[in-house]
């Protein structure tokens, strides 16, 4: 039942009036922790729901328990990403934001956090330079609390407790006996100064000037990178400073400032590799004695943009390659746009591009065919693997629409007369078409692959293979589709709908994929026909071939590529970095520069081939472009300047 | 952000006291900040300590190469060498700490094991039934490194898909070990085969490949 206090007090009294006002006593906190999360657990995440805006300024309290309605109403009010209680994922460019049950168990960690050391786990502003948070305490707190918040506030969603309950089991679980309490320093990201001591070593009131200076830990709890500023507490570094005043040595290379009225250190380190912060103690009780030196060891990480080299790869090589291509094709119906660019990880390594793609008009037909190779890094001669692949599945496809055009057309036709658009009509011809085409790239890879003194090995050419063939009829765009290995096809219609047109071909972990030239993959004709897909879209606006490169950093996961609000952002970071409408000049040089892009953890070559219908424009005017879709979402075209 | 997860067991019993440890140690140094002169690997690589003696130890769970912090490694005076218990230990670790894919969710590149001993296992009965559990995980590379004449390596080649030795047992061989631990591990963050192994690179002069 609820009572009538609320009435007496007219502000509600919040997390963060009350933790303040217990001084962010642990066991307190911890109690009414156990409260927020049992509530938030059957309010919200037991119905799949997240609440999305918990900071210690939005948990109303009510005697001893939430205020139900007032934190209901909370979730109305948009949660500020800059915030720091706010889960970094939800404010990424490439994520919805839209919190989940993990960011909701991000900001309760930073709630705690808040609640037993009185300021949030980093600056507002500040969290989205640093790659990792640092939960560094001023204070000693138990095991439990540490290793709760320091997984909870996990850069890495999926690197937190997977649920309430989980969160709530590492916050109650008796700690581990023995050894188990040393083991957790050694990380930095979860680290609090080794030298913390425990509480009963509180000193006497007022104690007498001790006769040696304070000891500072080792070792900087945390590791620095080059260029970038980093905050420290003192606390972390000089646990027992007492009445001590320090002077720091002068250090070009690690530049430390101190902020004695916040009590933290300024580190704007400018140089990599293992360094001192010098520390020269006095006390104000003995002027006359000389200051005492102590230094911390502090290790700075090079900043990684200053890394990467860009090396030419041996030209006397095999298989040479250009570290770029880009190609755009209009036709009379549409406009087709590519580009390959050579990852930055191959050009710090001075190896090869290993994708490619391959771009085909067929006049007489009508049909568009479209192909995107990625050989796989780990194999020699891949580079090669992905050109034959592209340029001898596309010839296939040529060689065959000359020879079997009637069996493809009237397939056609009797697949559009079925009311349901029955794709088993088309399943035939689209077999022994892209299918084929495969096959034929296989044996062709299979003939270098032994043609070679002395003769390789068919896995040296390892690739994926994806396969797309397009063309307008009267009910819409036709698209048949084959693909294997990782990378992506999908298409847009309608209202910005995107649909999938390939098989996923992903393993446990990153990286584990099927290529073409697997033994087996395409062994059967099931095998191969589970690997087309069949389309027609009536409101079609585009379509993309994609390798990993590209899908790793936009489209992670196979639920991504499906999703709208992932395609927008893609889409609008497309139109306003390339400017696909733009008359004139060229749209592939600009996508080539695109692709470029930086994405941590992504440097692998990368490779794009867009279809865009130009409906019934001239085939000369390349001033048209933004179709359906597309130009509802960035408006019209912007018209030529003479 | 997908991880390579890098997990480093080194054998700490008492045999390994003195020169051999801080060799290791330097060894690990170099490792550490060898990697780190690396791009992709400072945006990928996670590493994992753990030593094994009578007992094992985490001394770092896994965690970013860029907050990696090189802890003391102690050795006992003497006692067993508990292989198999360190085995175990590892399938935890992976288990928990390494995220596999799903459609939601983008998984870590494949883990790599590297397993460095100068003696056999004591609990020779968990080691055996752990060997096919670590092959289980699907590591993308499991590379054993007899150290000295008297490590087994017919032992490494059960759960091991590359075992290398050291004839000795100094600071230039460990270092030659340690280096090339860090050219193999650049080559995990890449595209392959469901079923296929990491291809490492050829070992220095001083590191004998075996199998």
């Amino acid at each position: 039942m609820k009572d009538t206090s609320g009435m007496n007090s007219p502000k509600p009294i919040t997390l963060a009036d009350w933790a303040d006002s217990v001084d962010h006593d642990e066991e307190r906190i911890r109690e009414r922790l156990i409260i927020l999360i049992d509530h938030l657990q059957q309010a919200y995440h037991s119905q799949g729901q997240a609440h999305g805006n918990i900071t210690p300024q939005t948990i109303p309290w009510e005697d001893n328990r939430i205020d139900a309605d007032a934190f209901r109403k909370k979730v109305e009010e948009r949660p500020d990403v800059q915030s720091p209680y706010t889960a970094p994922e939800l404010g990424e460019n490439n994520s919805p934001p839209t919190a989940t049950i993990l960011s909701d168990i991000y900001s309760l960690s930073a709630v705690f956090y808040y609640a037993v050391s009185g300021q949030p786990p980093v600056k507002a502003g500040v969290r989205r330079r640093c790659s990792k948070m640092e939960p560094l305490f001023q204070k000693s707190v138990t095991e439990n609390t540490r290793t709760a918040i320091a997984a909870g506030l996990s850069i890495d969603p999926n690197a937190r407790p997977k649920d309430l309950a989980a969160f709530k089991r590492i916050l109650s679980e008796k700690p581990l006996s023995g050894d188990a309490a040393s083991t957790v320093p050694a990380t930095a990201g979860v680290a609090t100064p080794r030298a913390s001591p425990p509480p009963t070593a509180q000193p006497a009131p007022h104690p007498p000037p001790p006769p040696t200076a304070p000891v500072p830990v080792k070792r900087l709890p945390l590791n620095l990178t080059a260029g970038q500023v980093a905050i420290v507490p003192i606390g972390n570094v000089i646990p027992k400073l007492g009445e001590w005043e320090f002077d720091l040595g002068k250090n070009e290379a690690l530049r430390v400032e101190v902020d004695r009225a916040k009590g933290e250190f300024l580190f704007t380190p400018m140089q990599s590799g293992e360094q001192q912060l010098e520390l020269f103690f006095r006390h104000p009780d003995l002027p006359d004695q000389p200051a005492q030196p102590k230094s911390v060891a502090v290790t700075v990480n090079p900043d990684p943009d200053s890394l990467w080299q860009n090396k030419d790869p041996d030209p006397t090589l095999p298989y040479q390659k250009e570290h770029t291509a880009s190609k755009e094709l209009v036709t009379p119906v549409a406009r087709i746009l590519a580009a390959s660019q050579r990852g930055r990880s191959h050009a710090h390594e001075g190896t090869f591009r290993d994708d490619d793609f391959l771009v085909r008009y067929d006049k007489t037909t009508g049909w568009h065919l479209l192909a995107a190779a990625d050989g796989a890094g780990s194999a020699k001669f891949s580079r090669q693997g992905s050109l034959i692949a592209c340029e001898k599945a596309i010839h296939h496809m040529e060689d065959w629409l000359t020879k079997e055009t009637v069996p493809l057309d009237s397939a056609v036709e009797k697949f559009l007369e079925t009311a349901d658009r029955d794709k088993r009509h088309l399943q035939s011809p689209a077999y022994g078409w892209l299918g084929g085409a495969a096959i034929e790239a296989l044996k062709a890879i299979k003939a270098e692959a032994e043609h070679r003194d002395p003769p390789a090995s068919l896995r040296d050419f390892h690739t994926t293979l994806l396969l797309a063939a397009a063309k307008p009829t009267p009910e819409g765009w036709l698209l048949l589709t084959f693909s294997v290995g990782d990378g992506g096809i999908a298409a847009i219609y309608g209202q910005g709908e995107p649909i999938s047109l390939c098989t996923p071909d992903s393993g446990d972990f990153s990286g584990q994929t099927v290529f073409l030239t697997v033994p087996g993959v395409l062994r059967s004709g099931e095998d191969v026909l589970k690997r087309i897909h069949v389309q027609i879209l009536p409101d079609f606006s585009a379509l993309f071939l994609m390798t990993d490169g590209i899908t790793d950093p936009k489209f992670p996961t196979e639920t991504s590529l499906k999703d709208k609000t992932t395609w927008e952002l893609f889409l609008q970071e497309l139109n306003e970095k390339v400017e696909i409408a733009r008359p004139g000049d060229s749209a592939e040089a600009r996508l080539l520069s695109w692709l470029s892009f930086r994405s941590p953890g992504n440097h692998d070559d990368r490779t794009i081939v867009i279809l865009l219908p130009t409906h019934s424009e001239p085939a000369e005017s390349k001033e048209s472009s933004l179709p359906g879709f597309l130009t509802r979402l960035f408006g019209a075209p912007k018209k030529k300047t003479s | 952000m997908r991880r390579l997860p890098v997990y480093l067991l080194i054998d700490t019993s008492g045999s390994m006291k003195g020169e051999p440890i801080e060799s290791v140690k330097v060894g690990l140094s170099t490792l550490v900040s060898s990697l780190r002169s690396d791009p992709h690997a400072m945006d990928t690589v996670n590493l994992s300590l753990m030593t094994f003696d009578r007992e094992v130890k985490v001394l770092v769970p896994l965690s970013p190469l860029e907050d990696f912090v090189l802890p003391d490694i102690a050795t006992p005076e003497a006692g067993p060498t508990m292989t198999g218990l360190a085995l175990e230990k590892v399938c935890e670790c992976v288990g928990r700490e390494v995220v596999k894919s799903t459609p939601e969710q983008k998984g870590d590149w494949r883990p790599l094991l590297f397993v460095m001993t100068d003696g056999s296992a004591s609990d020779v009965q968990l080691f055996n039934r752990m060997v096919p559990e670590v092959k289980k995980i699907g590591f993308g590379a499991v590379v054993g490194c007899a150290a000295g004449p008297k490590a087994k390596k017919d032992e490494l080649q059960k759960f091991c898909n590359h075992v290398v030795a050291l004839d000795t047992m100094d600071g230039h061989a460990f270092q030659s070990f340690f280096q090339w631990v860090s050219t193999a591990v650049a080559g995990g963050n890449m595209s392959m085969g469901v079923t296929s192994e990491l291809q490492l690179p050829p070992p220095p002069p001083n590191v004998n490949f075996i199998s």
